[in-house]
């Protein structure tokens, strides 16, 4: 959080993980050139390139598709998940030298535009085989540049969460136009049963994964708790650690209630930022730590404390003993709530 | 995320699960796998006997008793992908046979019946590059 | 086909020469009115911007409209 913006939000975990991107992309590219020039010397060096950032982009799709599903299944993987922004970035570079030098290749030499050449020189849309695939790659390209040139801060506030979180979902559109570009593509060229295998296992792990977690998290959101006059029974104070939260489901909705300095209050489970598991993060310094970027927000009244703006939606509590009890109303963002004592 | 996001992540994915397989089949079910084919560093194999032979400015062409033809190119083909075709007695395009990759190493490729020759072909410009006619 | 295709492609064009318009100027002058955090904001922010910036422009336009909440 802050009142301006960085260039890059970096700390010094995120300059080891780059590190380790940038590092990994450079052996994956030397080691693609070495095995292609020891099998086959006269390969031009315009191919070699399309072909090794080709496959590491695809490779590295994979990899940030898994990341959200792993993160959600085991929290060890959420480390990876805080970086998935720049590995989103480096994954658009990839994909855009290899769109840039295909077209350079293939379309820039004649007396036509070349984006209209890709559009035109192969008309057979009709045809499934014969399709014109380097359209399917191109508009994967535009996605993934909005995506990539949006993958700032300022574009997070400004073209609303909600707008951001759907161009971001346009990966999937993305990931499918891909996969039909590989497959009417470079597979109808050099078909090898090793290199289908490899994208159909691909598809297999990435579907999966999502799909098991889908289900998971739709059963705890499908959570019915216990109902009292209106109110829904959580748990045992005991439950819930110091300066921690519990995450309970309300009416589809997560809440975090967060147990601190002999009170108890209760907010909305999403930070405002990127949609961090407030209830996953403790109390520091009196405010509730988002574990994913740091930011803060105060138990009482669900606001960041000034000058920051953020605002998230508050629940009233009460307790009956020793068990709390929720009220499912969730209260506007940012409206103060005297804290349980117990 | 909220619930609402939960369940459009899992729609989608419910989506792709239909739409990418059917793509994936419907991409593999027409795919050419290429002929029978291997590769020699020099000539043709010592035990067959050479029936026809011809060349151009790209590349000799041989045909052996042993229904298999061989193909040198005789320098570095510029095209990324170029796909040897067999062509038909009646001269149109006929089966797949495999691609060319390298102009030091000879390519041969088993046929099934007789043919007129092959046609080299680009398949990124999709443009013939070549055809030889015994 | 070749209709629809001039037609994309124009669209598209024109999008991105809006978009490049829109990002010229955000970059030496609106920044700040879209958002007052850019005030403070090194300058060099605003280069990495400009593509998303020129890619959004239709969602960052409005905000030169809109009277100030917050």
């Amino acid at each position: 959080m802050g009142l301006d913006y960085q260039l890059v939000l970096w700390n010094k975990h995120k300059k080891t993980y780059d590190k380790i991107i940038a590092f990994s992309m450079l052996l994956y590219i030397i080691l693609f050139a070495v095995i292609t020039l020891v099998f086959n010397a006269e390969t031009s060096i315009e191919t070699l390139v399309i072909r090794a950032f080709g496959s590491l982009a695809i490779i590295m799709l994979h990899i940030i598709l898994v990341i959200g599903p792993l993160a959600r299944l085991n929290s060890n993987f959420l480390p990876i998940l805080y970086n998935r922004r720049h590995l989103g970035v480096s994954m658009f570079i990839a994909a855009l030298i290899h769109g840039g030098f295909s077209i350079f290749q293939f379309h820039a030499l004649g007396d036509v535009n070349p984006i209209y050449s890709v559009f035109t020189s192969n008309m057979d849309y009709a045809s499934l085989t014969n399709f014109p695939f380097q359209v399917l790659g191109f508009l994967a390209l535009l996605i993934l540049f909005v995506m990539a040139s949006t993958s700032h801060d300022f574009f997070l506030g400004n073209l609303s969460a909600k707008v951001w979180k759907r161009l971001h979902m346009l990966v999937y559109v993305a990931y499918a136009l891909i996969i039909a570009h590989v497959f009417l593509g470079a597979f109808q060229q050099e078909t090898s049963v090793f290199t289908i295998g490899i994208l159909v296992i691909g598809f297999v792990i990435v579907v999966s994964l999502h799909l098991i977690t889908a289900f998971k998290e739709g059963k705890i959101d499908a959570a019915k708790a216990e109902e009292k006059e209106g109110w829904l029974k959580v748990c045992d104070i005991s439950e819930i650690e110091e300066d921690r939260a519990k995450i309970f489901t309300v009416e589809n909705e997560r809440v975090a209630i967060f147990k601190y300095d002999g009170k108890l209050s209760a907010i909305h489970n999403v930070c405002k930022h990127q949609g961090g598991p407030l209830g996953e993060g403790k109390i520091i310094d009196g405010c509730i730590t988002c574990p994913w970027h740091g930011y803060q927000y105060l138990p009482g009244n669900g606001q960041s404390p000034p000058p920051f703006t953020e605002k998230v939606a508050t629940y009233a509590l009460k307790l009956q003993g020793e068990m709390i009890y929720i009220n499912p109303d969730a209260f506007n963002e940012g409206t103060e709530v005297e804290p349980c004592n117990y | 995320m909220t619930s609402g996001l939960r369940k459009a992540h899992k729609y989608i994915w419910l989506a792709l699960t239909i739409v990418i397989p059917t793509v994936m089949a419907f991409a593999i079910k027409d795919l050419q796998f290429p002929a029978k084919n291997t590769q020699t560093k020099t000539g043709i194999p010592r035990n067959s006997a050479v029936v026809k032979g011809v060349e151009n400015d790209v590349a000799w062409l041989i045909l052996t008793k042993y229904q298999t033809i061989s193909v040198n190119l005789k320098s570095p083909l510029k095209h990324p992908s170029s796909l040897v075709y067999e062509l038909n007695k009646d001269g149109s395009q006929g089966r797949f046979l495999g691609q060319l990759t390298n102009s030091m190493i000879v390519h041969h490729f088993e046929i099934e019946k007789p043919i007129s020759g092959i046609i080299i072909y680009d398949a990124l410009k999709e443009s013939e590059i070549t055809k030889l006619t015994f | 086909m070749e209709i629809i295709i001039t037609i994309f492609l124009i669209a598209l064009g024109t999008y991105v020469l809006i978009g490049l318009l829109f990002g010229l100027y955000f970059l030496f002058k609106g920044a700040a009115k879209i958002d007052p955090l850019m005030q403070d904001t090194k300058k060099r922010v605003r280069f990495l911007l400009f593509p998303g910036v020129a890619a959004t422009w239709p969602f960052l336009i409005r905000k030169l409209f809109k009277p100030k909440t917050t």
